[in-house]
């Protein structure tokens, strides 16, 4: 299949032309030896005849730039990721801006690929009427110039033709050539490169695009009021709490039919087969532990639709000026918000991201701190616990604390990095500068997209290691049989042991020896607490009780002695323990690899766990108190 | 002035260096010289100079400036803290091609020769940007910028003054915190709504 290396500017419409070319048929791509991430996907051409290829390959304002994102591009015009080589590109300018846009293409056009100019935002450029000439900007670039737009879809069939065009043609080198005289030399100045694309702007347009000076003010008035000290961090923490407040709630309804389906899907399994090791491994393992995860996937799904879209309507960038100003209080500047905000979907990425901060040791406290973010992987832990916490509570109780949460990993986060970047990593704030993309009606299109592609990635993490870690609690909690009544099962049960083994040092904190064994479990992965807690409460229970939801189960689970597992004190402190600790291997092991040293993953550690022993220990004790007994 | 004394003080370029540079390179016009370690596209306090050093070269003589390290350096300082360049005696030549050269500041009399920092504009106003005094940012929030489309004597309108300071080049907004956009120097453009003197 024909590689295809899409190239563009940030905010061009590069992926939403993307998405338009391949839509479902695309999966994230992490490219190797580098943070950042692209996406790759097959396009078929409208007569389904041949497919392509194509690599969306992340937004670079410059291919010369000693940035990851430049260098990515780089890479994989010179043939470094995957070892092959592209056989063609698709340059994507802003036909809006064509002044910058097009010195980046002329970097890209400079390698000895065929390539298609998509002049993408045509619609708006028209509405702007600036009389971009395509034919006139084909001849000065050497290479086809579509006009298109990725939002209406104007113009795809025209890319599509051009794209197939140009990859069952044999290479052309006499048109390479021609191509490369027209273009400045590879080794010209910014201010030579910006000269000729002034020429080349004047010979193909006839007029500059209008700008329209009463809407050019009320964005100036908007930015304004969104970048200020005190109204714009206002703005910030509405929109955070009406984001947090809607995932909660509209997710309530598909997670209780997801739970509802395992649990009769469970109840099924156990009537259809006959009682027996095969039937509890598939009710009680399989279906437990998958459906404790999976009931998660609408809130996590949500999470990413509404952070794209936010992100799609051009508020992130002046939502990281409003918080510049506070993040440098605390040592860091606005580059690390963008991380420190992915971090809440996944300390993973966040941390990755973190390549894009430039100085030293901003980056490495912005790599410690990214953990205390809320991971969307906590999401599940959250849900549960303040589930637990809030029966019997007015409806706005479970939206406050869930926000409490954030608050408290972000506020945990920041105290930290103030902390390092006084001792152990002192030094200044670095500055910031971002472009502000226009404001857009977000597209409901590209948020489907990156929600599918999320969502395919936890499946697929539930399918495989979360599947794994809860048949391995389930052998653990049935075996040996005891063929005593459920409790006792628990009790003598290989998990009973070791969480009783382990439990002393939890036992401060008010967790039993199965909240201990699910604290443990979630080690490798915060949500496997969730289905952990699944599966040892569908052992501790009677079969009578076998239909319950999974959620009902878990609130209700008893101790050995016969005391609920979660005390109001308990839980809070529960909660508490997993905002702030470290309990993720996959997180420690990228800090390693971003760090390269053991030191920095050991830092995070110890720290983390520390303070979220000592905040669980004292939330233990105030709750115990305020509600007059342990 | 000697071989190793610095003739572009911005970038520390030596005569030496811009004499072996020429011998090497055999630059055609002056402004090529900006290509030796991007002599005179600092303060361009230099460019007449290097024109200089560039015609003498082309005559075979001995590329040389008769004037005192000191006195140039200090002559220098004057032009940076005023905009205006001190009465020097400047050899033009015919091989000079004013369109190719790098650009050269306002003389001393037009109408605004004052560069002030770009926290100091007011919102709405246009000013046009000048690169050269860009040097005090770190390399990459340089290369960034310029990557960005800020160049040199690019025209920008400001949106939000201030920190941080909002600035529109075309049609895009650049967000700028306070640190660096106070380093930017820029000469405002005074017939511009919004802008009252």
């Amino acid at each position: 299949m024909p590689r295809i290396a899409v190239l563009g500017n940030p905010n061009t419409g590069k992926t939403t032309l993307f998405n338009r070319l391949c839509g479902v048929r695309a999966r994230t791509a992490n490219f190797p030896g580098s943070t950042v991430e692209g996406r790759i996907g097959t396009h078929r051409s409208a007569d389904g005849r041949a497919e392509l290829e194509l690599v969306d390959l992340p937004g670079s304002y410059s291919l010369t730039l000693d940035i990851p994102e430049a260098r990515v591009c780089r890479d994989c015009l010179e043939g470094a990721i995957d070892g092959v080589m592209p056989d063609a590109m698709l340059v994507v300018v802003d036909a809006t801006n064509l002044r910058r846009n097009l010195q980046f293409a002329a970097q890209c056009l400079l390698h000895r690929l065929p390539a298609v100019v998509a002049l993408n935002m045509w619609d708006v450029a028209r509405q702007r009427s600036s009389c971009v000439d395509p034919a006139e900007l084909a001849r000065r670039l050497g290479c086809p110039v579509v006009p298109v737009s990725g939002r209406t879809g104007e113009g795809v069939p025209a890319v599509d033709v051009a794209l197939d065009t140009l990859s069952s043609l044999p290479f052309d080198s006499d048109a390479l050539v021609a191509r490369l005289q027209k273009l400045p030399p590879a080794d010209a100045s910014p201010a030579a490169l910006a000269a000729w694309a002034d020429g080349v702007v004047q010979s193909s347009s006839a007029r500059a695009p209008s700008i329209d000076e009463g809407r050019e003010a009320m964005v100036d008035r908007i930015d304004e009021a969104l970048t200020h000290p005190l109204l714009g961090i206002g703005a910030f923490m509405v929109i955070m709490a009406a984001l947090f407040a809607s995932i909660f709630m509209v997710a309530a309804v598909p997670m209780s039919l997801i739970d509802l389906l395992f649990g009769s899907v469970a109840t099924a399994v156990r009537a259809v087969l006959p009682d027996g090791i095969l039937a509890d491994l598939l009710a009680d393992g399989v279906l437990r532990g998958i459906g404790g995860v999976l009931v998660f996937l609408p809130q996590i799904c949500l999470l990413f639709f509404l952070v794209s879209l936010l992100e799609d309507s051009g508020y992130l960038a002046r939502a990281a000026f409003a918080v510049d100003r506070v993040m440098r209080r605390f040592g860091l500047s606005g580059l690390s918000f963008v991380p420190l905000l992915s971090s809440h979907a996944c300390a993973l990425p966040g941390i990755m991201s973190t390549r894009l901060i430039r100085d030293d040791r901003e980056r490495l406290a912005t790599i410690l701190v990214a953990p205390f973010m809320s991971c969307s992987a906590r999401l599940p832990v959250y849900v549960l616990l303040i589930g637990i916490l809030s029966v019997g509570k007015p409806a706005w109780f479970a939206g406050a604390a869930f926000a409490a949460c954030y608050a408290l990993g972000a506020g945990a986060g920041l105290l930290t990095a103030l902390l390092a970047r006084r001792t152990i990593l002192r030094g200044p704030a670095r500055a910031l500068v971002l472009e502000l993309p226009p404001y857009r009606i977000p597209s409901l299109r590209n948020a489907a997209l990156v929600t599918w592609d999320r969502a395919n990635v936890f499946l697929r993490n539930a399918g495989t290691t979360i599947l794994a870690i809860s048949v391995v609690m389930w052998w653990l909690s049935a075996f040996p049989r005891t063929g005593g009544d459920a409790r006792m099962q628990q009790a003598e049960s290989f998990a009973g042991r070791i969480g009783d083994a382990i439990q002393p040092v939890f036992a401060p904190l008010g967790f039993d020896s199965q909240l201990t064994v699910g604290v443990m479990t979630s080690f490798m992965a915060r949500e496997v607490f969730v289905s952990t807690m699944g599966v040892l409460a569908g052992a501790g229970h009677d079969a009578d009780v076998a239909d319950q939801r999974v959620l009902e189960q878990v609130a209700t689970m008893t101790r050995t002695d016969g005391t609920p597992v979660f005390t109001t004190a308990t839980c809070a402190a529960a909660l508490v323990f997993f905002v702030l600790a470290m309990q993720c291997l996959p997180t420690l092991a990228v800090t390693r690899r971003e760090t390269g040293s053991w030191k920095w993953p050991a830092i995070q550690f110890g720290w983390m766990t520390f303070v979220a022993y000592m905040a669980a220990l004292a939330v233990h004790a105030a709750v115990g108190m305020a509600a007059g007994g342990p | 002035m000697n071989p190793d004394d610095h003739v572009c003080l911005c970038f520390r370029v030596s005569q030496r260096k811009l004499v072996n540079f020429m011998e090497r390179e055999k630059p055609r016009v002056a402004s090529q010289l900006s290509e030796c370690l991007g002599a005179g596209t600092g303060c361009q306090w230099c460019v007449p100079f290097l024109r200089r050093l560039h015609a003498q070269w082309q005559r075979g003589e001995m590329p040389e400036l008769p004037v005192a390290p000191a006195e140039y350096a200090a002559r220098r300082a004057q032009y940076r803290a005023t905009g205006t360049r001190p009465d020097i005696e400047v050899e033009t030549e015919s091989q000079y091609h004013p369109e190719e050269a790098i650009p050269t500041p306002m003389p001393a009399d037009s109408a605004n020769p004052v560069r002030i920092p770009l926290t100091q504009l007011r919102r709405g106003q246009r000013a046009i940007v000048d690169c050269s005094e860009l040097l005090d940012l770190p390399e990459g929030d340089r290369c960034l910028l310029h990557a960005m489309g800020m160049h040199h004597e690019c025209e920008v309108r400001v949106c939000r003054s201030g920190t941080p300071c909002i600035v529109q080049i075309d049609s895009t907004r650049l967000g700028i915190s306070g640190d660096v956009a106070k380093k930017i120097l820029v000469t405002p453009i005074d017939d511009t709504p919004g802008a009252k003197a």
